[in-house]
């Protein structure tokens, strides 16, 4: 609900033109979900609990999907029915034509005529009728309320939500504006529900500051987990720089610098970054544990859980599953498996051209640094830029 | 797409890797003056758990009130799809600046927005994604967008891909990541400062720092990017190599310590040369 004065927006079916909706001031309700409106015109004192429990059956999850849309609307009629409720009017936009219907002591009129006017009571429980979309204008007020007084223009827009108002009046786009002095309506589109956080008075609530960043990399004086993530430890060799290695690596993965493994001296530590992975698209990720890997994995459980990270690959013929293929890391090795897919997991070691062999998932397959995977349509490479890389793909 | 939320779009402002951005009215909610606001789309659909993580990121950092960072409004999910709606900025940015700019104007910006770096560094935030279209121009000399937040929609993520680029061409976007980012280290001062070196080089010279490359297959371009080395354009005098040469330094540590140093540097330049 805004407070900006306004005569806004739409119904519209896909097809329609769009249909403006102009408030008119008073202390009833209106409501707006989706391309539907709930006009109560008039509601005294005594109906306002009944009035909010009717909201709260309209606002319920669910309730604006095509099919609960119309058992919602006749639980609410028939609430009304029993509940001794105010006049009530749904309106519902449908490929151009308005769906209406009319309940108790209301009154809906088409394009200003009287002969063309019903009201809520011209039939028990309530009265239904198709608007067609050759109807200009459709004005919803009270029982007696129609044509007594012009009604002004109401301060509320109607995007979405629930305003005060004594009715409404729905405009074909492309007509005047229908009151002279009334704001100049913007184009019209469905009405939406959406989440939105305003950052524009975050700063009065001041959070709480996070530390400064460290002037010095972490990684240039010890290898750590990156922020928030749980650092996996591991044994490895120190080259005498003291860059932390695979033991079984001949060469230090950071200077290059010759590795003289001795037994004894092996350290514990956090696992430093394994490389990263390039998708064929040239996204890189940082390979620090595990991933799931599929069109859609995020409510795969190993992400959901935290084990692992999604990797989502789109593809356009969807050669993709949802959840396709995923790595897992165990100390300085990782791990593909195939997740059920349609299409399969495909591994083709070292360089390019080399054999497409299928990803097993029993046992896991290693995936060596260099090597690619094929994922559907799309391809992943284990990439670590180094340069003995390729010399230890064999010993994997 | 016409809209997104209560947002009625106008024109299309620009197309980054993540998604379009578009300029809208403001809505009323907002309580702001402006008429108009720059609205990103994040393209693909966007999680709710990745959706809260993105507005409090941009949320703490809102509530900085650094008139350096350019200003946000309001992070919204429509439908699945996210958006982050701020201030439009007239003038572009420094790689589309709605006027002609003199050298001190654009390193007078590219100084700007290393002093916002260096306050987002004391708030604990990395930007990741400092570059030339990133650097808007304002009444007061130059202001830093909004920081990376595709790393908060897809966690592990370090480069968004060779998506298309207004800068300097496809593999632009790269030039911009540090290389160390590449071998899978983490992001922390030293990468932003990277990125800062790389957009003076841009705004001094209009051009890039890495020939072209030779493949346009991204698998093959990340490898060769990692292995070449930046070349500074030979027309630069001595005082720009030294500033641009300590932000791209290979090793890390001798790189500038904070982007507050570099900004430093950066405005000596625009007040002696």
């Amino acid at each position: 609900m805004n407070s900006e004065a306004g005569t806004v927006e739409p119904t519209a079916g896909p097809n329609s033109d769009p249909v403006l909706v102009e408030v008119h001031p008073g202390a009833g309700v209106i409501d707006r979900h989706e391309n539907v409106l709930l006009v109560i015109p008039v509601v005294g004192t005594h109906q306002w609990p009944q009035v909010k429990e009717l909201l709260e059956l309209w606002h319920r999850p669910g309730a604006h999907i095509p099919n609960a849309q119309e058992r919602t609307a006749d639980a609410l009629l028939t609430a009304a029915e029993a509940g001794g409720l105010p006049g009530l009017v749904l309106l519902h936009g449908l490929d151009g034509d308005v769906d209406v219907r009319a309940y108790g002591d209301v009154e809906v009129t088409l394009d200003g005529s009287d002969q063309r006017s019903f009201s809520g009571t011209d039939a028990r429980p309530w009265v239904a009728r198709r608007v067609p979309g050759s109807v200009s204008i459709l004005r919803v007020l009270a029982g007696g309320a129609a044509g007594s007084t012009t009604p002004g223009p109401s301060p509320f827009h109607l995007e979405g939500g629930t305003v005060p108002g004594s009715g409404v009046t729905l405009h074909r786009a492309g007509l005047p504006p229908p009151l002279s002095g009334a704001p100049q309506a913007t184009v019209a589109r469905k009405a939406v529900t959406f989440e939105s956080v305003l950052l524009t008075d975050v700063a009065e609530q001041r959070p709480p500051r996070r530390p400064a960043l460290p002037l010095e990399d972490p990684a240039d004086l010890l290898d750590v987990a990156p922020e928030g993530e749980t650092p996996e430890f591991v044994d490895g060799v120190e080259c005498p720089m003291g860059h932390f290695n695979d033991p079984a690596s001949t060469n230090c993965v950071t200077c290059g610098t010759a590795l003289e493994w001795l037994p004894g001296r092996t350290v514990r530590r956090p696992r430093p970054p394994l490389g990263v992975l390039v998708t064929d698209t040239g996204s890189v990720f940082a390979l620090t544990g595990g991933y799931v890997i599929g069109r859609a994995p995020e409510r795969d459980q190993a992400v959901l859980s935290g084990r692992a990270k999604a990797l989502v690959l789109h593809d356009v013929g969807q050669s993709v599953s949802r959840v396709h293929a995923q790595l897992d890391v165990s100390g300085w090795r990782v791990f593909v498996t195939d997740r059920g897919s349609a299409n399969g997991t495909f591994i083709s070691r070292a360089a390019q051209g080399a054999p497409w062999e299928r990803v097993r998932d029993n046992p896991p397959t290693v995936f060596t640094p260099g090597a690619r995977l094929r994922i559907g349509g799309r391809q992943v490479l284990f990439e670590t830029y180094r340069e003995e890389a390729a010399g230890r793909v064999g010993r994997l | 797409m016409d809209g997104i939320a209560d947002y009625v779009f106008l024109r299309q402002l620009g197309q980054g890797p993540h998604g379009r951005v578009q300029l809208a009215r403001t809505p009323a909610r907002l309580a702001v003056d402006d008429e108009h606001v720059a609205v990103k789309v994040i393209g693909g659909a966007t999680s709710k758990d990745a959706f809260y993580r993105v507005a409090q990121e941009l949320g703490s950092i809102a509530a900085l009130r650094c008139e350096l960072l350019a200003r946000v409004f309001d992070v919204g999910l429509h439908e699945g799809t996210a958006y982050i709606a701020m201030r439009y900025y007239p003038r572009g940015s420094l790689v589309e600046p709605g006027m002609q700019l003199s050298r001190r104007q654009r390193l007078v910006a590219v100084a700007r927005a290393a002093r916002a770096a260096h306050e987002l560094h004391e708030a604990g935030t990395v930007h990741r994604a400092i570059k030339l279209s990133n650097v808007l121009l304002d009444d007061a000399g130059g202001c830093l967008s909004d920081p990376g937040t595709a790393q908060l929609l897809k966690p592990g993520l370090t480069v968004t891909g060779l998506g298309p680029s207004s800068d300097m061409g496809a593999r632009s976007e790269l030039e911009y990541v540090d290389p160390w980012l590449l071998r899978g280290r983490h992001v922390g001062r030293s990468s932003d400062i990277w990125s800062l070196g790389v957009t003076l080089h841009a705004a001094l010279t209009g051009h890039g720092l890495y020939p072209r490359m030779p493949s346009t297959d991204p698998l093959v371009a990340v490898r060769l990017h990692v292995k070449a080395t930046p070349e500074l354009d030979p027309d630069l005098v001595a005082e720009e190599r030294a500033v641009i040469g300590r932000a791209l330094h290979p090793e890390r540590s001798r790189r500038y310590r904070t982007a507050a140093e570099l900004a430093e540097d950066i405005e000596a330049l625009a007040h002696g040369g």
